[in-house]
């Protein structure tokens, strides 16, 4: 019986992986995905306010407790250069044939400065405060054909060109996070996180929509656009740039929250869901507007007078090379200083634990980003060992479209009330970084004491010399 | 119940920590080298394919008037029937004022009379005159000089006398000089006191300004032109001083610095010059070829305006077309046809008109212009002198003012109406591109053309370095050929058709180099009408110019 129901599992888990498989998009930035393979690490609750770490209370060292960096690209090095002998080639078909319909690129950054949690009976409170960068560049491949291609190929040479479809969303901020948690019963933790939200820089581009017209027989350029950029930087306005400037600006407000639940299926499955970052900033401080001022209306360019050529007899050479900025000068795209709203980019997870024994933990994570431009699905899988309560080894791998080997590995050990922990994702990518799409480091120092810590300082505890054999 | 850690756990945490740290180093160290190697973009060969971005760079609608150089003395007018005119205009050549040409000399005359004096008691007085006449000297013999209004000028009296009365006046009286205004004669005072007879000479001299005055050299009381009248009256009061008779007097008197606001009579033969030259500027570029004009299509006109009141005839000393290019080289005008000569008369205003000039429009269309133009002229030199009194008949009775001239101005006026044959122009302009050729793998021009002209035309450009030694030419396989638009019967010559044309002209890397050091550009472009036939250039006219551009970019990867 319990034979067939392995085999059932076994089955159920593969059609899942392939289903998950085959459903993923292209990846965009997202990070703390491995770290809810290891249970013993309190910012787990990151990817699921419904996590209750196992210890009464803990405390994240300032500016040390989580630092994270990384990568996630839909390219890689291998996909824009071949390399033959030891020269390094661009070759333009190879990099068309290596790339998707649309090229993200993120490069992503996080640094906790406090953080702090604590239990009290079947509650659990959480709080932390963090500068967050994130950035994501789309990058249509219509675009990038057109840039390496050009307008005057063949290739385009009297075709309607989509060259909309780009994004270019960067958000730094710092966010002042309070979580809480409640057990419901044996089974079911749920929780949440409110989050308020200080914008200091950010760039978005609301709308982009370009088509593009070359006529092949004179070159006249017919462009529709719809364009709406919008920025919100220090310095961008009259004032000089000043370092003061990159302080959070309350002016610059948002908010945002997390809820998950954590679910106990019996002794050995547990299944978890949350969704994460449903909010926003509205950008009211240094901010600048870029918007086609007719959207519907068709610019054409078809050349200036001669005349404007020449002048007393000779030959203009600004015109010819100031001309490009002439045809963006008279394509309608107006300036203002208007406030406006950028979303964060809200992430579903949905996890499953095995517990195959004490010691071997098997868990699974499918996780979606909604971006503006393009969601991002990958799919994680890990194998934890417990070595004793307070070490958790993970290895792990993220599937993706582009990639589907991702290995990563993970570590966290307690020593005495000293926390370290490590995760990565991707750990063959400093070996393979010409074919790598992710790469990413997590690591910290948290103090954590755990339900006997009241015991430990009353010294209600030995210390044995294991090696000498006695007390 | 305790909890029992063992330092054995602990020794495994720690090793453990060690483990991920070493972990760390060695992922950083193999990244930080995978790094330096993968990234050497030194080993970054240049790429087999060239981005090709095109850009339309030229899109004009040409008129007429936007192929011709910015020229002050060219005006471009449509006519009625919409037939276009170049108007070349010189600027008015003004001829010297009466005032400053036709003078009137400065005279001097003396008189010596000798008189006696009756015996007079104290408290009596006596009146000696004289009646003298001058004949006024002109600046022409046979000037009649009937009136002069006077600006200015001055009449002097001086001279002396040995009468030795206590009281004594000089009195002249020139009726033949009248006070504008009051029609008052001019009466001139002038003391002989000599108290006691104390002087052997009694002294005078007064000068009176006649800037008032009315000169009449012609009255009727005269019998002879251009004569003043003196009255002189020696008025003596009696007095115990002894007869010395006979007395003497010496009387000067000049009249200097006349000028007139106007002038009656006749003023005899003057010569007035007009010389220029007249620039046409729509063969200043030309280097070969001529144009056949079509009938009556070219005329000369002469606008004179004239505020002289007296007859004046015009010939010409000089009146030439030059080509610079093209024998001939020059070619006289004769205005009126072969072998009639350039002389004509223009109209002058009346009494009624005094103070107006009257214009004479002179067109010469009957003029030898077709061989003149035959040789594409630059430049219209003409030399022509206006004669008043060309028949010195005495008996004309004229008027001047001071500010009298004639005023000439002088068009040329082209229907566009001919033929031409190779009509070459070159032009040359400068050129400074600073572009870094090396970024170009080539560029490929194309010239959309919709010739409405009815004109054909090969073109060439050449770009030369600053020695003006040709480097390269734009089209390398032939001169460029543009047929001219296709035309309709006379006598109106219309296009009925357009033509079209597009040539793509490619430039490889090599040829860029040579145009980017270029500093000038040479067009020489070759005209032709239609079928090189009569052909009208009308004001609806264009050619509709494109010009585009391919650039093939090179990839740089050594920057």
């Amino acid at each position: 019986m319990k034979q067939a129901r392995k085999t059932s599992i076994s089955i159920a888990a593969i059609v899942f992986m392939g289903i998950i498989l085959l459903s993923l998009k292209p990846l965009h930035a997202q990070y703390d995905r491995t770290l809810s393979f290891m249970p013993i690490v309190p910012q787990g609750r990151n990817i699921n306010p419904g996590f209750i770490p196992d210890h009464q209370f803990y405390i994240g060292i300032p500016l040390l407790s989580s630092v994270t960096t990384g990568f996630e690209n839909s390219i890689n090095y291998e996909d824009i250069f071949l390399r033959k002998g030891d020269s390094l080639i661009l070759d333009r078909d190879h990099i068309l044939s290596n790339i998707d319909d649309k090229t993200n690129l993120n490069i992503n950054f996080l640094e906790e400065y406090i953080a702090f949690g604590f239990r009290v009976k079947k509650s659990y409170f959480h709080f932390r405060a963090a500068d967050i960068v994130q950035t994501n560049f789309v990058v249509n491949k219509s675009l990038i054909r057109f840039l390496l291609y050009g307008n005057g190929s063949e290739e385009f040479l009297g075709q309607n060109v989509n060259l909309g479809g780009n994004a270019i969303n960067a958000t730094y901020y710092r966010e002042y996070a309070f979580g809480y948690s409640r057990q419901i019963n044996d089974k079911l933790s749920v929780g949440t996180t409110l989050k308020y939200l200080q914008g200091i820089a950010n760039i978005t581009t609301a709308k982009d929509e370009i088509y593009l017209n070359t006529d092949e027989e004179d070159f006249a350029l017919t462009m529709t656009s719809n364009i709406e950029i919008n920025i919100s930087a220090p310095g961008i306005g009259e004032t000089d740039f000043e370092v003061n400037d990159l302080l959070p600006n309350p002016k610059n407000g948002g908010f945002a929250f997390d809820l998950g639940a954590d679910y106990k299926i019996d002794d050995r499955f547990e299944a978890y869901a949350s969704v994460l970052n449903i909010g926003s900033i509205n950008w009211k401080e240094n901010v600048k507007n870029f918007v086609t001022e007719n959207p519907d209306e068709p610019f054409v360019y078809e050349g200036f007078d001669i005349n404007e050529y020449f002048e007393n007899n000779e030959f203009d050479n600004d015109r010819i090379e100031n001309i490009l900025d002439s045809i963006v000068d008279e394509v309608g795209i107006k300036e203002t200083e208007e406030a406006y709203k950028s979303k964060l980019a809200p992430i579903l997870n949905l996890g499953g634990r095995f517990n195959l024994t004490e010691k071997d933990l098997f868990s699974a994570l499918f996780r979606n980003r909604f971006q503006q431009s393009k969601d991002w699905t990958t799919f994680s899988i890990a194998y934890t060992r417990k070595f004793s309560p307070g070490i958790n080894l993970m290895v792990s791998n993220t599937f993706f479209t582009d990639s589907y080997l991702n290995p990563g590995i993970g570590f966290a050990a307690n020593i005495g009330p000293v926390q370290l922990y490590l995760v990565n994702e991707n750990v063959i990518a400093p070996f393979m970084l010409n074919n790598s799409n992710i790469f990413l480091v997590r690591f910290g120092i948290n103090l954590t004491f755990n339900k006997k810590f009241k015991d430990l300082m009353e010294g209600d505890v030995e210390v044995i010399d294991a090696a000498a054999g006695k007390e | 119940m305790k909890r029992i850690i063992t330092k054995q756990s602990g020794l495994k945490k720690a090793t453990s920590l060690f483990l991920a740290l070493g972990i760390i180093v060695l992922l950083i160290n193999v990244s930080c080298k995978k790094l330096e190697e993968n990234f050497d973009f030194d080993k970054l060969s240049k790429p087999s394919w060239n981005p090709e971005f095109a850009v339309p760079l030229v899109n004009s609608t040409l008129y007429l008037a936007d192929f011709l150089e910015d020229s002050s003395n060219l005006s471009i007018v449509s006519n009625p029937d919409q037939l276009l005119s170049f108007i070349y205009s010189d600027d008015s050549i003004i001829s010297a004022t009466a005032g400053s040409f036709i003078n009137f000399p400065d005279q001097h005359f003396e008189y010596l009379l000798d008189f006696d004096t009756p015996s007079l008691p104290p408290g009596f007085f006596d009146t000696i005159d004289f009646i003298r006449t001058y004949s006024f000297i002109t600046d022409k013999e046979s000037q009649r000089l009937d009136s002069i209004f006077l600006s200015d000028g001055f009449l002097r009296i001086f001279g002396r006398t040995n009468l030795n009365r206590d009281k004594a006046e000089l009195k002249l009286t020139i009726l033949d000089i009248k006070n504008i205004a009051t029609a008052e004669p001019l009466v001139i005072y002038s003391r002989l006191d000599n108290p006691g007879g104390q002087n052997s000479w009694v002294y005078f001299d007064t000068t009176y300004n006649l800037n008032e005055y009315k000169m009449g050299l012609n009255d009727v009381q005269d019998t002879l032109a251009n004569t003043l009248t003196y009255f002189i009256d020696i008025i003596i009061e009696g007095d115990e001083n002894p007869d010395l008779s006979p007395y003497t007097c010496e009387l000067n008197s000049s009249i200097t610095d006349l000028e007139f606001d106007e002038a009656f009579g006749y003023f005899d033969k003057y010569e007035l010059n007009f010389s220029d030259s007249l620039s046409i500027g729509l063969f200043d570029d030309a280097i070969g070829g001529g144009i056949n004009i079509g009938d009556g299509s070219v005329k000369l006109t002469f606008d004179l305006r004239n505020s002289f009141g007296l007859p004046v005839k015009f010939e010409t000393n000089q009146l030439y077309a030059y080509s610079k290019q093209t024998p001939p080289y020059t070619v006289d005008i004769e205005l009126f046809g072969p072998g009639i000569p350039n002389i004509f008369d223009i109209q002058s205003p009346d009494i009624s008109q005094m103070g107006r000039a009257v214009e004479t429009n002179l067109d010469f269309t009957q003029a030898n212009f077709a061989e003149a133009f035959n040789i594409g002229p630059q430049t219209l030199f003409y030399d022509l002198s206006g004669y008043t009194n060309f028949d010195q008949d005495t008996t004309s009775q004229n008027f001047i003012l001071n500010d009298s001239r004639v005023v000439l101005d002088v068009d040329l006026e082209f229907e566009l109406f001919g033929s031409i044959a190779d009509f070459t122009v070159e032009d040359t302009v400068l050129l400074d591109l600073n572009e870094n050729p090396s970024e170009l793998d080539y560029l490929l021009f194309r010239l959309n053309i919709n010739n409405g002209f009815p004109l054909e035309a090969t073109a060439q450009i050449y770009f030369a370095n600053s020695s003006y030694q040709v480097l390269d030419s734009l089209i390398t396989d032939d001169n460029y050929i543009l047929a001219g638009a296709q035309v309709g019967p006379a006598p109106a010559y219309k296009v009925t058709e357009p033509t079209r044309k597009i040539t793509d002209i490619m430039i490889d890397n090599e040829r860029i180099k040579n145009i980017t050091d270029a500093r000038y550009m040479f067009f020489r472009t070759a005209l032709s009408t239609t079928n090189q036939g009569l052909i009208k250039i009308y004001d609806d006219y264009n050619l509709e110019m494109k010009l585009g551009t391919i650039v093939g970019f090179t990839v740089d990867t050594e920057n």
